[in-house]
């Protein structure tokens, strides 16, 4: 029983750590949601699901860096509010061009040299929504791919296939905009 | 510049998109969802069992609910409504499951703190935890390795498993307040825990202790500014 108790205990320690995460930012949360679902039943029910994935499996959560947990929340809470609004206005899964994907598209150091941080930036945050999720989570948070994946409840192939067309769209934008300068 | 720098790129830019939403307005959420919130921290630490509540009908969720109510009834055999002075109860086939009855009128945070006026011998102050909604303590006999644990919790988000597999629940008196008491000792050595709703908080003490000394304790809490 006592061993039992001290397991609850350990447990008890994040899961107020965790109710005190969502009371500070549940309208934010919300808001959030919202701003993709406009419908209050439906917002309210992304911000829930967010906290069963990471209830789930809460170690996923409390291994990332306390400063990085909001905005990891807030990657996880948009990727659920686009499966919602996909699923209430059936919108098939987007479609990833398989053929025209390349493996292993790396971005050399060389190919920033000329481009702004500016410039980048403003790319970056013009990306599809579901790319750029994906290339937050594997370039910015360093999940492999695998990790991505389970993160977002998305298969392993679409994590795959739109981080790839995430660096290619990457690619295209450095090749060009060096282009432009020469 | 390199994928480092890109990478920080990303972040600023995750950081940038959400800032508009630094001062989200409130809002008031529904029932519905509290009380999911509630399961949902209430069960934390075990596997989601349940089937996700998104998108569905109130008519579906009663109809698969009470599904389940059939099915679990079937597969454990029965479950049993209990219900006591002070706390209602689901007994299952290993386990009782308890809810304070009432919960109207009693502070949504720990406003004051009860201790124990005493501890046996042996015992001292080994950890303490709070947050806004419950305080737990825990002495440890250090030769013997036995513990005592008082917790108290908020009335509000209290719901606990009991193990009643092979133990009774049984209602004693602390201090004229009715509690539940389970008494797990046997050969092994002694162990009980006592829970009761002293009307502002529900108190938990789980120790190596029988049932009379439980009790003994259960009697001695008191606030922690009256010591």
């Amino acid at each position: 029983m006592i061993g039992i108790s001290l397991s609850i205990i350990e447990n008890e320690k994040q899961r107020n750590e965790l109710a005190r995460f969502y009371s500070k930012n549940k309208n934010r949360f919300y808001a959030i949601a919202m701003s993709k679902l406009h419908k209050k039943e439906q917002s309210e029910d992304a911000v829930q699901e967010l906290f069963l994935r990471i209830a789930d499996n809460p170690d996923k959560f409390f291994e990332i860096p306390l400063e990085n947990r909001l905005n990891y929340s807030e990657v996880v809470l948009r990727n659920i509010a686009i499966d919602i609004f996909n699923k209430m206005n059936k919108i098939p899964e987007e479609s990833l061009c398989c053929e025209d994907i390349e493996d292993n598209i790396t971005l050399e150091d060389s190919l920033f040299d000329r481009i702004s941080r500016d410039e980048i930036l403003k790319f970056v945050d013009n990306l599809p929504p579901m790319q750029r999720n994906v290339l937050i989570m594997r370039c910015f948070y360093g999940f492999s791919i695998d990790e991505v994946s389970q993160r977002l409840n998305i298969s392993l192939d679409a994590a795959n296939k739109r981080l790839t067309l995430a660096r290619k769209a990457v690619r295209k934008f450095i090749d060009e905009r060096n282009v432009d300068y020469e | 510049m390199n994928e480092n720098v890109f990478a920080e790129i990303l972040g600023e830019s995750l950081k940038r998109e959400y800032a508009k939403f630094d001062d989200a307005p409130e809002h008031k959420f529904s029932l519905k969802h509290r009380l999911a919130m509630r399961h949902i921290f209430s069960h934390y630490g075990k596997a989601r069992k349940e089937p996700r509540v998104t998108c569905r009908s109130l008519k579906r969720r009663v109809f698969i609910a009470l599904a389940i109510v059939i099915f679990m009834t079937f597969l454990v055999g029965g479950l049993v409504i209990s219900s006591w002075e002070k706390f209602r109860g689901v007994k299952y086939a290993d386990n009782t499951h308890i809810f304070p009855d009432d919960i109207e009128n009693c502070p949504k945070t720990i406003e004051y703190i009860y201790s124990l006026a005493y501890v046996p011998d042996g015992f001292e102050l080994f950890e303490t935890d709070s947050s806004p909604i419950y305080v737990y303590t825990r002495y440890k006999n250090k030769l013997t390795n036995e513990s005592i644990f008082l917790r108290q919790t908020v009335k509000s988000v209290f719901d606990a498993h009991l193990n009643t597999e092979y133990y009774p629940i049984e209602e004693v008196d602390i201090n004229g307040i009715p509690a539940l008491c389970i008494d797990f000792s046997d050969e092994d050595g002694d162990d009980s825990l006592i829970v009761w709703d002293n009307g502002d908080y529900i108190l938990e003490i789980s120790a190596d202790l029988d049932k009379e000394g439980i009790v003994d304790l259960a009697k001695s809490t008191n606030l922690e500014n009256f010591k």
